[in-house]
């Protein structure tokens, strides 16, 4: 029963925001998968420097922040592959997809691919602990925090949730001239830096989860609020749209 | 990414605590039944629940609250506690909610003073033992536990660390039934199951896509061994004579409710006890050869392996014997048929005790002569009163197939007023500790109360054949050193140099993998069990029994091989030589032994004879499962309350979302929310 409650926290909105986001198109799919395989190569290459590193094998502080930045390198690779299919679907007949509805909507692009690097990212970081909370027992027998469950299932959520808009203030900013093209970028990084190094505080045996999960929960928001100012909302704006 | 986890490792480490030195109990069948316990293939878990003493059991089965709050129970009783009448009052009280049962035992010192499984009356269960009428309870503190069929798995931790760590966590975590408790999990699947009719049948059928079966269950079977002096052959055209042949029985076989893969397997009193006197007696047997070889009668030593578990091996020996196999081997030696049997010796559940009692069956056979030598050679035995009912043993399936009418029988055994002198009958804890020997500080050539206690049995004993067999009386002495030899390698370490004098160096070096572990004692299927037991009785049973003329000649190993092509009846090994067995003045480095052995299957008729019905009774058919992993393991049970939580708020979470995501669709005008093609 633990299994199945921690699964829907985990996926319960992200499997919500596919049904009505990216089910019905195909475009967004073939992105976000497209997107996921990025992120496990980011993955091999982050294993492959932990496997090299020999003598500091045993210290995740050394290995977690190299991981954030080759995540950060291949979502910007992601980019650079996006803009050559949309330049190279421009020059292809731009106009006959455009009459069937196939549109190249680069805010949607830009959403999907983040969402595909959220959920492989968090589908890596909780999979293992779903495939151990099968058996007949749960964590505590040692010591450890009996919310160990739960707190994963809370972080995996926030990682997906994060890594979605992630990607549309990354993509989004590139898009835009000026400043806009090194503060987006540089904001990621820095949350995403920030919020794996807060992780690390759940080391200890019993740590206090809130810290880590609040402190996810609050750059959530602010990365929402961040991505709204990007796409050129204000408080009229808004108002208008909801009518 | 995030990290949430203590170490970069399986949380399933930090999950479990497992107990992998636990005893467990398997499934065994036989032609009508299946016995033992065994769990669902995942295992069996439930809350744990320790009940020490009958004070706890009670308050814990009169507690229905608890036990309602729980799916099921998996109970670790004190081994004090298990009996018959508390695990059927368990059985009942829990139900479907009893998941398992663990025993321990707190420490050594703290082992009940009866510890036995078998029946009351043992192998008198089914109908294959000899019929006297009077049912006598040789086991009277026998629970029969071992024969009944449980719906659930059950180990027993005897190791004193593991019964400290395991109460050290239940202690720490059952506290109320508001915070976690523990649980245990039993993995004890076997493959086996219904009757061994069924097994068998089964054991050929193919479940996959390809043509390859997997085996259920083994036959329970050995090695049945004997041997002789190797001077006394009947060989054609010389005709055996009526009652020329004397046969000496011992076992190498028992069983326990409780096993393990590595660790002690009892059967000190029963069978070790007897076969070290048995080796003894074949030591003085062969050291008087010369007398006995003038004689035209035949001292042949039998070991049965099986005879535990309704005397399958002997039922296999009758069998043989009475289709002219008995001698194996080459044809030239003229078959031994019940007519030629004269009489049978039997050591039979033997412990430390300063009586023994001799029985004699049927009293219109047996030899007064005989019984009267052996008493005044050895005041320490008693004669039981004339055709008095057989205790367990051997000897009866030999009455049984020749009708109680062919040979007496005379069966040594320890017991006082019809019960048997071992407490421990057929369990593990039936250990040396039970024959007063200190077994960690035992060494190879320790003399202990025991070893004189053999040596005070077997001289006279031996005195008595000579006396009785060959006519004249004469003194005759063991070394103690050699005693004390066997009851190391039996009782310690079988890799002992003893095995390795009298071994060749290719059969020596197998006994290395079993470097300080004593004589295992179970049973034995085939073809899975590498039935060491027999191969080690047989080395020295052999060598012990040699042509000592052979020990007077300085034999080179290819004079000895020379020797054997000309010989098809007894066998030529070159070994190191067991010294103080050596009679003569001269050492040399290495010595030709001629010997005569042969070992047999000890299997059921049942499973060699063609086209039988194995649900028939007419012989024994017990099989034992197979099983693949066996493991127990300690955990934390999470609360109800957790686990609804849980689920609630991933209900919550997902229905809540999903119906965020509806309303922003269909009322408002986001773009990315809408359906289309892209």
């Amino acid at each position: 029963m633990e299994c199945a409650g921690c699964t829907l926290i985990a996926f319960g909105v992200p499997f919500s925001m596919f049904v009505f986001t990216i089910a019905h198109h195909p475009f967004r799919i073939i992105i976000a998968m497209t997107s996921a395989f990025f992120w496990l190569i980011s993955l091999l290459l982050s294993s492959l420097l932990w496997f090299a590193v020999v003598p500091l094998r045993n210290q995740l502080a050394f290995a977690v922040p190299f991981t954030v930045l080759f995540q950060e390198i291949f979502r910007y690779l992601f980019y650079r592959l996006i803009k050559k299919a949309e330049f190279a679907l421009q020059k292809a007949q731009m106009q006959e997809l455009t009459a069937k509805g196939m549109v190249f909507d680069r805010f949607a692009v830009a959403y999907a691919s983040g969402y595909g690097f959220g959920l492989i990212s968090g589908t890596f970081a909780i999979v293992n602990v779903l495939s151990d909370m099968t058996g007949p027992g749960t964590i505590g027998i040692f010591g450890h925090s009996p919310d160990f469950f739960i707190a994963t299932a809370f972080l995996a959520l926030c990682i997906i949730l994060l890594n979605t808009f992630w990607g549309v203030i990354f993509y989004t900013s590139l898009d835009k001239d000026g400043i806009h093209r090194f503060i987006g970028p540089a904001i990621v990084v820095f949350t995403h830096m920030l919020f794996s190094c807060m992780t690390l505080l759940n080391r200890k045996s019993t740590p206090t989860y809130s810290i880590s999960i609040v402190i996810g929960y609050v750059l959530l928001v602010g990365m929402v609020i961040y991505t709204l100012i990007l796409r050129g909302f204000n408080i009229n704006n808004i108002r208008q749209r909801l009518n | 990414m995030s990290v949430s986890c203590v170490q970069p490792k399986r949380i399933a480490d930090q999950m479990y605590v497992s107990f992998d030195r636990a005893r467990s109990c398997v499934r065994r069948l036989n032609g009508t039944h299946e016995i033992g316990c065994q769990s669902s293939t995942s295992g069996n878990s439930g809350r744990m629940y320790m009940i020490d003493n009958d004070q706890e059991f009670n308050s814990f089965i009169t507690d229905t609250k608890l036990i309602d709050s729980y799916r099921s129970f998996i109970i670790a009783l004190n081994v004090n506690l298990f009996t018959t009448s508390y695990v059927d009052k368990l059985m009942t009280s829990l139900g479907s909610k009893l998941n398992g049962l663990l025993l321990y035992l707190k420490s050594s010192s703290s082992r009940p003073d009866y510890f036995s499984q078998d029946d009351q009356s043992p192998n008198h269960r089914y109908s294959y033992y000899l019929n006297q009428t009077q049912v006598v309870n040789w086991n009277p503190q026998g629970n029969g536990l071992f024969f009944r069929s449980f719906p659930f798995p059950m180990m027993f931790i005897d190791e004193q660390e593991d019964y400290e760590r395991l109460v050290k966590f239940y202690r720490q975590f059952n506290i109320s039934q508001s915070t976690p408790t523990c649980g245990l999990e039993l993995s004890t699947f076997q493959n086996a199951a219904h009757t061994s009719k069924t097994c068998i049948r089964r054991n050929g059928i193919s479940h996959s896509l390809l043509d390859s079966s997997e085996t259920m269950c083994d036959p329970v079977g050995g090695l049945n061994v004997y041997s002789k002096l190797p001077q006394s052959l009947t060989i054609a055209p010389k005709i055996r004579q009526p009652k020329s042949v004397i046969l000496i029985l011992a076992a190498t076989d028992s069983f326990q409710m409780f096993l393990k893969e590595k660790g002690p397997t009892g059967g000190a009193q029963q069978p070790a006890t007897a076969l070290i006197i048995f080796l003894s007696l074949a030591h003085l047997i062969g050291q008087e050869q010369n007398e006995f070889n003038q004689q035209d009668k035949e001292i042949i030593f039998v070991t049965l392996d099986g005879d535990a578990l309704d005397y399958s091996a002997s039922f296999k020996f009758l069998f043989d014997m009475k289709n002219g196999d008995f001698p194996t081997g080459n044809r030239n030696e003229d078959p031994i048929r019940s007519e030629h049997i004269h009489s049978i010796i039997e050591f039979q559940s033997l412990s430390l005790t300063d009586k023994l009692s001799l029985y004699a069956y049927p009293s219109a056979l047996a030899n007064q002569t005989f019984i009267d030598t052996l008493k005044q050679n050895n005041p320490m035995i008693v004669s039981a009163m004339p055709d008095s009912p057989l205790p367990p043993a051997s000897s009866q399936i030999f009455l049984r197939e020749t009708s109680s009418s062919s040979f007496p029988v005379y069966i040594l055994t320890s017991n006082h007023e019809n019960e048997l002198s071992n407490h421990y009958y057929h369990s593990f804890f039936d250990d040396p500790s039970t024959l007063a020997i200190n077994i960690s500080s035992l060494e190879y050539n320790s003399t202990t109360e025991f070893s004189q206690w053999v040596k005070l049995i077997v001289e006279p004993f031996a005195q008595t054949l000579i006396e009785y067999f060959v006519g004249s009386t004469k003194n005759v002495t063991i070394k103690q050193e050699i005693i004390n030899n066997l009851v190391y390698c039996v009782l310690k370490n079988i890799n002992c140099p003893l095995i390795h004098n009298v071994t060749n160096q290719t059969t020596g070096n197998a006994f290395d993998s079993f470097n300080e572990t004593s004589l295992p004692f179970s049973i034995n299927t085939y073809p899975t069990s590498p039935a060491v037991t027999s191969r080690f009785v047989q080395s020295i049973l052999s060598y012990l029994l040699r042509d000592r003329m052979l020990d007077t000649m300085n034999l080179t190993e290819k004079a000895c091989e020379q020797l054997s092509k000309n010989d098809s009846f007894r066998s030529y090994t070159y070994v190191g030589g067991y010294t103080p067995s050596i009679m003569s003045d001269a050492f040399f480095s290495g010595y030709c032994v001629r010997s005569y052995s042969r070992s047999v299957s000890s299997m059921s008729p049942a499973f060699t004879i063609d086209n039988y019905d194995l649900s028939q009774t007419t012989y024994p058919v017990w099989t034992e499962s197979r099983w693949s992993t066996i493991s127990l393991r300690l955990f934390i049970i999470p609360t109800r309350k957790h686990e609804i939580v849980t689920l609630v708020i991933g209900i919550l979470l997902l229905s809540t979302s999903f119906v965020v995501c509806l309303i922003l669709r269909y009322y408002t005008k986001i773009s990315l929310l809408q359906p289309s093609s892209s």
